[in-house]
């Protein structure tokens, strides 16, 4: 115990806090880019949703589904850990891994299609002229937003590889599990990102015949 | 006074918590499909906040989380709501005066359009 703390509990609160302290930066983080989408989308409603349309929903609905599944498995996991059931823990950590792993997978296809079919800003575009600028600008949104997202799913995959490990060599305990909790936080920090991302990139204006 | 260590919170609930968040899902993604002018954003983004609320509250354990967790977390929050209505407020208004300067003022071409205009579109 560092001498700092009066005890276990005052530790994990502590330590709590200021990962919810981090999780607020990275809210403000993300909270930039969701600003500039919201105005241009405001600016732009008609061209922000027939860009939306142009996007495989099949992708983005699965994907949803699969970060969904991992929050619950990382609850699970944290859940595992607060009652000291080793093995569960480092199997329900290993599920988080796996469907992490596996919506970065998917994430991989969608862009590879996105390039085949020149749904991108720059060089090879499929929107050229004047009127294409907010298509493009939806486009910039669409892959800073899911890219930066992205990297913080891949730094997440990092994290619970070393937890894994962690948990299998007995380091956590039902008095001491603190960094299992943290990083649970950080994923489910990550899924609520994608909430969010999924209705605003993907479900703009499905409807047939939409405006 | 700091509370002594709290107990796991139930397998049930967290079942629960994720046949709801996938229900929800299933209903964000059905709405989307039907014409609802600018009600689809309205609840696309009620869904959202949904989601979100269950996830916080249950699978990151604020509602069991010491009273200063709580207080945390609606800072965040609040700083994002400062951060998109002030931006807003500057962006709804900067076409009141015709001045240079004025949104979207520089991208020229039949894109463009006005923000009252686009306003029309909805319902």
């Amino acid at each position: 115990m560092p001498e700092q703390f009066a005890n276990a509990d005052q530790r994990e609160h502590s330590a709590t806090l200021g990962m919810w302290v981090f999780l607020a930066t990275e809210v403000l983080f993300f909270g930039g880019l969701f600003l500039a989408y919201t105005v241009y989308r405001w600016t732009y409603s008609h061209e922000f949703a027939d860009a939306s349309r142009d996007l495989n929903i099949g992708y983005g609905f699965v994907n949803t589904w699969v970060l969904l599944t991992s929050s619950f498995t990382m609850a699970m996991a944290v859940r595992a850990a607060q009652l000291g059931r080793r093995t569960s823990t480092v199997g329900f950590l290993l599920a988080t891994l796996c469907l992490g792993a596996f919506f970065m997978t998917v994430k991989g296809f969608e862009y590879h299609d996105d390039f085949v079919k020149g749904l991108v800003p720059g060089a090879g575009s499929r929107f050229q002229g004047t009127d294409a600028g907010p298509r493009k600008l939806f486009l910039c949104l669409y892959y800073f937003m899911t890219g930066l997202h992205a990297l913080h799913m891949a730094i997440g995959i990092g994290l619970l590889v070393w937890m894994t490990r962690k948990a299998n060599a007995r380091l956590f305990s039902v008095e001491y599990h603190t960094p299992i909790r943290l990083v649970g936080l950080y994923w489910h920090f990550v899924d609520l990102v994608w909430i969010f991302l999924f209705p605003l990139l993907y479900l703009i204006d499905r409807h047939p015949g939409g405006t | 006074m700091i509370k002594t260590r709290k107990s796991a919170p139930s397998l049930a609930s967290h079942v629960a918590v994720y046949g709801a968040l996938l229900l929800l899902l299933l209903l964000t993604t059905a709405l989307a499909y039907l014409n609802l002018g600018w009600m689809s954003l309205v609840i696309a983004l009620t869904i959202a906040i949904t989601k979100t609320v269950l996830v916080v509250c249950f699978f990151m354990e604020v509602r069991n989380d010491q009273p200063l967790t709580r207080v945390f977390t609606l800072t965040g929050v609040f700083w994002l709501l400062i951060l998109i209505s002030l931006a807003l407020t500057d962006y709804g208004s900067r076409n009141w005066l015709s001045l240079p300067g004025s949104w979207p003022g520089r991208l020229p071409g039949p894109a463009t359009r006005i923000i009252p205009a686009s306003r029309d579109t909805g319902g």
